[in-house]
C-alpha cells in the first residue's frame, strides 16, 4: 500500500525518542503562553473613530452647518479609507465624527485627517477656532470604577479625596486615563455685588482686567557680578482668596477700592453643576438604603494591557490608602471591575474547555476503551497549548472571542486524533499484521483523507476572516484560531497520536477468530436499513421525498416566525444603565429629582446591588457610550443611572430579563415628569446608535421633522418597540438680547463690551488660576453674579458697562461713565436653535428605539413598521417605503432608511452568506482535486443542506434565536459533514477498486465508517453541550448539536444511497472491465 | 460485538438525556420586590407646604422656611414628604432669603410639603407623622 505523507510521517515519529519531548515542550510553552497573554473581556478592536470639535462662537446652528460642518465633511471624505462621516451642528459649535474602515491603522488615519483638516483651515470663516481632534478607542472605556461615598462628607470634600487617590493610582503600571466623575472642584469665586459695584462706580470688565494683570510673575533675567549670575524675578502670583480680595480694582473718591469691597470672595466648592449619589439596593443586604453624595474615580487601561492585573494593582493601592488619604468615614465601593469579570469570563471559558475535553474523552472511551480515550485526551491539550502560543505571538489577548474560538473547535480538533486512533485500534483488533506494521497501515489508510478532511474544515471556517464592518474584528480571531488549532491537531494526529497509540493501545485479547466485517453489529444494521432501499428504486425515491419534505418543513419555520433571526442575543452582565433626558431647559434640581426617584425604584428591585445616579454629568461610559457619544452628555437636563446587579452566579434571572422587567416602571416614573428614559445594556457585539434607527432624509428640515414625527408615532404604537426617542430637541426658551447699535455707539460702548459683560454676569468667566503648587487640580478664579441674583431679566437692569467716552470717537460722554445694560439692549424671546445632523453629506433626522418583550429581534419590528410607514399620507401625495441597504440616491423627496443593529446584521449575514458560498466552491474544488470527478463532490455536499433539518427545529425546541453564532455553527458543520462524506466515499472507492461489487462496498463502508463518523460527530455534539448555557454561544451550540446529530444520521443513509444510484448504471460495465483487465 | 451495541445504546441514552436537560435553559423565577413602605420607621416632624409668592413687580417665586433647608458645603437639600408620608431628600437650588423664608429656584413645586427644622437623625425613607394642626394648615395653603 502507498504510504503517503501521513504514513511516512508516522513511520518517522512512531518510535522516535524526540516525539515525547516535542509533546512535553509544546505543553510547557502553551501553559506559559496562557499566563503571559493579557486577559480582558472585550476583544481588542480598533475602530478608528475620530471626533473633531470645531467651535464657532456666536453662530447659529444653520450657519455652523453651512460654514463649518459641510466644508469639513467634504474635506474628510476626500481621505482614502473613510467609511462614514457624521456631523452635528449646534449653536456655537460643530462636531464631526469620522469613521474609518475597521482595521485601518489609527495613527495613520490621524495623520491623514490632520493633514486634510489643515489644508482647509484657511478657508474657514473668521471666528472659527482651532479644531480639537480626539481619537476614540475601546481603551477609553474605564475598566475599574471606584465610587467614594460618605454620609457626612460633601461632594466637594469627596472630590478632593478622590483627586489625591487618583494622583497616586496614576503611578500604576500600564494604566490608561484616570478620571473623576461628579463632585465639586475647588474654586475661588468672586461673587459680584451689583449694589456695591454701582456705588463704587466699578464694572465687571474692569475687575476682570485688574485680576488678570495682577496675576503675573515672570523671570526678568539675571545680574552678572563676581562670576555669579543672580536671577531676577518680578511680580507675584495670586495664591489665596485674600490675595484676590485685596486687588485694587478702582478708586472711589481718594480711596482705593479693593475687590473684597465690591464682591464676596470665597475659596471653596464651585457652583453646583452636578449631583452624584450612591445608594445600596435590595440585594446588597444593607439596611440603610438612602442615597449619599458620591464621586466616582474611573480607571481605563492602556492598549493590550491585562485588565485583571491592573484592577488588582489599583485596588491594592487604594486599600493601602484607607485610613490615611481616604478618611474612615468615606466608603470606597467597587462599582465596576472589568478586570474581575474578564478573569471570570476567561476562567469560565477555560472551565468549559476542560469540561468539553473530558466529555469528549468519555465518549471516545465508550467506543475505544479507556486506552483509546487516553490517547485522545492527551493529544487535545497539546493542540490547544500550541494554539494559545500562536495567540500570544500574534498579540491577541485572551478575551471572550479568542477563547470562544477554542471552545468552538474542541469538538473538531479531537477528530483527527480519533480517526487515526480508531483506525489503529481497528487494525490491531483485526490482527492481520504485526503491531508496528498494522499501525502504519492504519495511518496510511486514513491519513491522506484526514489531511484532505482537515483542509475542508479549514476551508469552511477561514472565509469568516472576510466579514467586514464592525463585526469583523469580533469574528476574525475565530477563523484564525480555529484554523491554527486544526492544523496543529492534524500534526498532533500524525505525530503524537501514533506514538501514543502504539504504546497505549493493546491488541484486543478477546478476538482470536479471523476478522469478518459481516459479523459486526454495524454491518448487520446497515444491511437491514440500506438493502430495502438499494433494491427498490421506489423506496429510494420515497426516502428522498421524506428527507426533502423534512428539509422544506425545517426551512418553512423561518418565515412562519417559529424561529426568529437576531444578530446576537444579550449576554448576562452585572450592570445596566438608565439614560434620562428631560426636555431641554429643565433645571438641574428637577432632573435630579427624576433621577433620584427612578434610582429609588431600581433600588427596590430584588437583584439590584447598588445604584448611582449622575445628574448634569455623564456616568462612566460603557462600550455603548463610545459610539453613542455618551461621554458628551453634560447639562442640566441630562442624567445617567448606573445600576449594578448582584453577581450573576447569585441570581437566577439574566440581566436582560431584569432590564426588561424594570423598563415599564422606570418609564412610568419618567413619563410623570415628561422625561425620556432609556434602559441601556452592554451590547453583546459591536455597539450601535440604537437597536432600531430610522434615518429620515428629505429636502428640508421642516418636512424631515414632520415625517420623523409620524415615524415616531408609528414606533410608539407598535407593540414590542420601546424607548422611542428622536434626536430633535424640545423647544427651549431663549432671550435674545439685541444690542441697539446706534444707542450703544452714542454712549461710547462697544458690542463686544456688552457681550462680555453679559457672559461674565451669567455664565461666569474664569479669569485666571490661583497658583497653589500643592493643589492637584487647578483652582480657577471665577467672576460671576451669585445664583440668587441671576434669576430673571430684571436682574440685568442694574449691571453697568463703562463708556469709553470720547476715545470711541462716537460719543461725547466722559470716559468711564456707567451705562446700565438695560438701556442698550432690547429683549426678544426666541426658541433655541436645534442641533442639525448630517450623515455622509446628507441632512438627516434620526428616530431611535429599542425592542423588548414582544419581539426581541429588530427585523420583525421593522417589517411591521414598514406597513405603517407606507400607509402614511405625506404632503405632496407620495408614499415613503423604508429603504434597507443604502441611503436614497437623491434628497428631493422624503425618504427613510433603517439603520442601527439592522445595518450590522445585514453586513454580517451578507458577508457570512458570501463566505459560505465561497466555502462551498473551495470545498468542491478540494474534493475534485482529490477524487478527480465532478460528480462525486456533489454527492458529498448533499449532506450540507441536510444539517438544516436539525439546526432550525433545534432552535425552535430551545426557544432560541437564529444568531450570527448559529450561522458560524452552520458553516463549520458544512466542513465537518463533507469530511464525513469524504471518509465514507473514499472507503467505498477503495473497496470497489479491490473488486467488490457496488452494493456490497456501499454497505460495508457505511458499516466500517460508522464508528469514526459517530465518534467524531459525537465529539462535536458533546463538546458543544457546555456552550448551551452561555447566552451568546447558545446558537452555535444548537447548530452543532442538532445539526450534527440529524445530519450525521441522514448522511450515513442518504449519501451511500445517492452514491449507489449515481453509480448503478456504469457498475456492470466497470466490473466487466475490471475482470477483463 | 453485542457488548459494543450495548455500549452505544447506553451512550445514546446518555446523550439524549443530556440534550433534554439542556432544553430547560429558560427559568423564570421571580419574587415580589419587597415594598419599602412596610418596613419604614416612623418619626414625628413639623411640616409646611411650599408657597408661591408674588412680589410687587408681579414676579412669581416659591418660598420655603429657611429652617427646612439643610446646607451641605456647596449644595442644599430639603426633606420632602411624599405620598404615604415617607420623606425623601431633594436637592434644591436656593436664592435670596425673604424674612424667615428662602426663595427656591429649582427642585420643588408649589404645594409640596417639606419638613421644617429636620432632626439631625432623620433619614430618608422614614415615615413622618405630622400633628393635626400642621396638616390643616397645609390644606389651607393649598386652597
Amino acid at each position: 500500500m502507498n504510504e503517503g505523507i501521513a504514513g511516512r510521517l508516522a513511520k518517522q515519529f512512531i518510535n522516535s525518542k524526540i516525539t515525547p519531548l516535542l509533546m512535553l515542550a509544546s505543553l510547557l510553552v502553551g501553559i506559559m503562553a496562557t499566563f503571559m497573554t493579557p486577559r480582558e473581556e472585550e476583544p481588542q478592536i480598533v475602530v478608528p473613530m475620530v471626533d473633531i470639535y470645531i467651535p464657532y462662537p456666536g453662530a447659529s446652528a444653520a450657519e455652523v452647518q453651512e460654514r463649518v460642518a459641510k466644508p469639513i465633511e467634504r474635506a474628510v471624505t476626500e481621505i482614502k479609507g473613510v467609511d462614514y462621516v457624521y456631523s452635528t451642528a449646534m449653536p456655537d459649535f460643530a462636531l464631526v465624527t469620522v469613521r474609518y474602515k475597521v482595521g485601518d491603522s489609527a495613527e495613520e488615519s490621524m495623520v491623514k485627517l490632520w493633514a486634510t483638516l489643515m489644508k482647509y483651515m484657511d478657508k474657514m470663516p473668521p471666528g472659527v477656532q482651532m479644531p480639537l481632534i480626539k481619537k476614540v478607542s475601546i481603551d477609553d472605556v474605564p475598566v475599574l470604577n471606584l465610587t467614594f461615598w460618605s454620609k457626612d462628607k460633601s461632594p466637594y470634600e469627596l472630590r478632593r479625596i478622590a483627586v489625591s487617590v487618583a494622583d497616586q493610582v496614576k503611578q500604576t503600571e500600564s494604566i490608561g486615563d484616570v478620571e473623576i466623575k461628579g463632585g465639586l472642584k475647588r474654586q475661588v469665586r468672586v461673587m459680584l455685588d451689583k449694589g456695591k459695584l454701582m456705588r463704587f462706580n466699578i464694572t465687571p470688565l474692569q475687575i476682570a482686567r485688574q485680576i488678570q494683570s495682577t496675576n503675573s510673575q515672570m523671570t526678568s533675567g539675571d545680574f552678572k557680578d563676581m562670576n555669579e549670575a543672580i536671577v531676577v524675578k518680578s511680580g507675584k502670583f495670586l495664591q489665596s482668596k485674600e490675595d484676590v480680595g485685596n486687588i485694587v480694582v478702582g478708586i472711589y473718591g481718594a480711596a482705593p477700592v479693593m475687590l473684597k469691597d465690591v464682591a464676596e470672595v470665597t475659596d471653596g466648592p464651585e457652583e453646583v453643576n452636578n449631583y452624584t449619589e450612591f445608594g445600596w439596593g435590595a440585594a446588597s443586604g444593607q439596611k440603610d438604603k438612602a442615597d449619599y453624595p458620591a464621586v466616582t474615580l474611573t480607571v481605563a487601561k492602556r492598549q493590550g494591557a491585562d485588565a485583571t492585573m491592573l484592577a488588582n494593582k489599583v485596588m491594592e493601592k487604594v486599600e493601602g490608602m484607607k485610613g490615611s488619604v481616604i478618611p474612615a468615614d468615606v466608603t470606597v465601593t467597587e462599582t465596576r471591575n472589568y478586570g474581575e469579570t474578564a478573569s471570570e469570563k476567561v476562567f469560565t471559558l477555560l472551565e468549559h474547555l476542560i469540561m468539553a475535553v473530558v466529555a469528549v474523552t468519555i465518549v471516545v472511551g465508550f467506543f475505544l476503551g479507556w486506552r483509546g480515550a487516553l490517547v485522545v485526551f492527551m493529544s487535545v491539550p497539546i493542540t490547544f497549548a500550541l494554539t494559545l502560543l500562536v495567540y500570544f505571538l500574534l498579540d491577541y489577548t485572551l478575551n471572550r472571542v479568542t477563547l470562544f474560538a477554542l471552545i468552538f473547535v474542541t469538538g473538531i480538533v479531537v477528530d483527527d486524533s480519533i480517526i487515526i486512533a480508531e483506525n489503529i485500534h481497528r487494525h490491531f483488533a483485526m490482527k492481520r499484521q504485526p503491531k508496528l506494521m498494522a499501525a502504519i497501515t492504519a495511518i496510511s489508510e486514513v491519513g491522506n483523507p484526514t489531511i484532505l478532511a482537515t483542509f475542508t474544515v479549514i476551508a469552511a471556517v477561514l472565509p469568516m476572516v472576510f466579514v467586514s464592518g464592525l463585526m469583523g474584528p469580533y469574528m476574525s480571531p475565530m477563523p484564525i484560531g480555529a484554523s491554527m488549532a486544526m492544523i496543529f491537531s492534524l500534526l498532533v494526529a500524525l505525530i503524537a497520536t501514533p506514538w501514543l497509540s502504539f504504546r497505549l493501545l493493546k491488541t484486543d485479547e478477546g478476538h482470536h477468530e479471523e476478522y469478518d466485517i459481516r459479523k459486526t453489529g454495524y454491518y448487520k444494521m446497515f444491511d437491514k436499513v440500506l438493502t430495502p432501499f438499494i433494491d427498490s428504486t421506489f423506496k429510494t425515491w420515497l426516502a428522498f421525498g421524506v428527507v426533502g419534505l423534512m428539509l422544506v418543513g425545517a426551512i418553512a419555520m423561518v418565515p412562519l416566525k417559529m424561529v426568529q433571526m437576531k444578530m446576537l442575543p444579550f449576554d448576562n452582565k452585572n450592570e445596566f444603565q438608565v439614560i434620562i433626558d428631560m426636555p431641554e431647559g429643565t433645571g438641574l434640581e428637577r432632573t435630579a429629582q427624576v433621577a433620584k426617584e427612578i434610582s429609588g425604584y431600581l433600588k427596590t428591585v430584588q437583584e439590584v446591588q447598588s445604584s448611582q445616579y449622575y445628574v448634569g454629568v455623564n456616568a462612566p461610559i460603557n462600550f455603548n457610550g463610545l459610539v453613542r457619544h455618551y461621554y458628551l452628555r453634560r447639562g442640566d437636563n441630562k442624567a445617567d443611572i448606573q445600576v449594578n446587579l448582584i453577581h450573576k452566579g447569585e441570581r437566577s434571572t439574566q440581566s436582560h430579563d431584569i432590564a426588561e422587567r424594570v423598563r415599564p416602571e422606570v418609564q412610568k416614573i419618567a413619563m410623570k415628569y415628561g422625561a425620556n428614559a432609556k434602559i441601556v445594556e452592554i451590547p453583546p457585539g459591536p455597539p450601535v446608535l440604537s437597536t432600531i434607527v430610522a434615518e429620515i432624509y428629505g429636502p428640508d428640515q421642516a418636512s424631515r421633522i414632520a415625517l420623523a414625527k409620524e415615524v415616531k408615532k408609528a414606533f410608539a404604537s407598535t407593540p414590542g418597540v420601546v424607548d422611542v426617542d428622536w434626536m430633535v430637541e424640545a423647544d427651549q426658551k431663549v432671550y435674545d438680547l439685541v444690542i441697539n447699535k446706534e444707542r450703544a455707539a452714542f454712549r461710547g460702548v462697544t458690542a463686544e463690551q456688552i457681550a462680555q459683560t453679559l457672559r461674565m454676569s451669567l455664565a461666569g468667566v474664569d479669569v485666571g488660576l490661583v497658583h497653589l503648587p500643592d493643589e492637584r487640580e487647578p483652582v480657577t478664579i471665577q467672576l460671576r453674579l451669585p445664583k440668587a441674583d441671576r434669576t430673571s431679566l430684571r436682574d440685568l437692569s442694574n449691571i453697568f458697562v463703562q463708556s469709553q467716552g470720547m476715545n470711541s470717537l462716537t460719543s461725547r460722554l466722559r470716559p468711564g461713565m456707567q451705562i446700565p445694560l438695560s438701556e442698550l439692549v432690547t429683549i426678544q424671546e426666541k426658541v433655541q436653535d436645534k442641533s442639525l445632523f448630517r450623515k455622509d453629506l446628507k441632512d438627516v433626522v434620526y428616530v431611535t428605539a429599542d425592542v423588548a418583550v414582544v419581539t426581541e429581534s429588530p427585523v420583525y419590528a421593522m417589517l411591521e413598521l414598514d406597513k405603517k410607514i407606507e400607509a402614511l399620507k405625506l404632503p405632496g401625495g407620495y408614499k415613503v417605503s423604508p429603504l434597507y441597504t443604502a441611503p436614497p440616491k437623491n434628497q428631493n423627496k422624503l425618504a427613510m432608511k433603517w439603520d442601527g443593529e439592522w445595518q450590522i446584521t445585514f453586513e454580517v449575514f451578507r458577508d457570512l452568506g458570501t463566505a459560505f458560498a465561497v466555502v462551498l466552491v473551495i470545498i468542491y474544488m478540494l474534493i475534485i482535486g482529490w477524487f478527480q470527478s465532478f460528480k462525486t463532490p456533489l454527492i458529498m455536499m448533499i449532506s450540507i443542506p441536510l444539517s438544516l433539518v436539525g439546526i432550525i427545529p433545534g432552535h425552535f425546541i430551545h426557544h432560541a434565536f437564529f444568531t450570527a453564532t448559529s450561522m458560524i455553527g452552520m458553516i463549520a458543520l458544512a466542513g465537518i459533514m463533507v469530511r464525513n462524506a469524504v471518509l465514507l466515499i473514499d472507503f467505498i472507492q477503495i473497496r470497489r477498486e479491490e473488486g467488490i461489487d457496488l452494493k456490497q462496498s456501499v454497505i460495508e463502508s457505511a458499516a466500517v465508517r460508522t464508528r469514526p463518523i459517530i465518534l467524531t460527530s459525537g465529539a462535536v455534539v458533546i463538546g458543544s453541550i457546555v456552550m448551551l448555557f452561555d447566552p451568546i454561544f447558545q446558537g452555535l451550540a444548537i447548530s452543532l448539536i442538532w445539526g450534527g446529530v440529524l445530519s450525521t444520521i441522514l448522511t450515513l443513509v442518504v449519501v451511500p444511497l445517492v452514491y449507489y444510484l449515481s453509480e448503478k448504471k456504469g457498475e456492470k460495465k466497470r466490473l466487466e472491465n475490471m475482470k477483463s483487465a | 460485538m453485542n457488548r459494543m451495541n450495548h455500549r452505544i445504546t447506553v451512550l445514546l441514552f446518555w446523550m439524549l438525556s443530556a440534550l433534554l436537560g439542556a432544553c430547560g435553559g429558560q427559568k423564570n423565577e421571580q419574587a415580589a420586590s419587597p415594598s419599602a413602605a412596610v418596613t419604614a420607621p416612623v418619626a414625628t416632624a413639623k411640616v409646611e407646604t411650599v408657597k408661591e409668592f408674588v412680589d410687587g413687580a408681579g414676579r412669581k417665586m416659591l418660598l420655603v422656611p429657611t429652617s427646612s433647608v439643610i446646607s451641605r458645603v456647596g449644595s442644599d437639600q430639603v426633606f420632602v414628604v411624599g405620598p404615604d408620608s415617607i420623606v425623601a431628600l431633594r436637592w434644591v437650588s436656593t436664592g435670596h432669603a425673604l424674612g424667615a423664608s428662602t426663595i427656591v429656584l429649582g427642585g420643588l413645586e408649589k404645594g409640596e410639603t417639606v419638613v421644617v427644622s429636620p432632626a439631625a437623625e432623620l433619614r430618608e425613607g422614614t415615615k413622618v407623622s405630622t400633628d393635626k394642626h400642621t396638616q390643616d394648615r397645609a390644606k389651607e395653603a393649598q386652597h
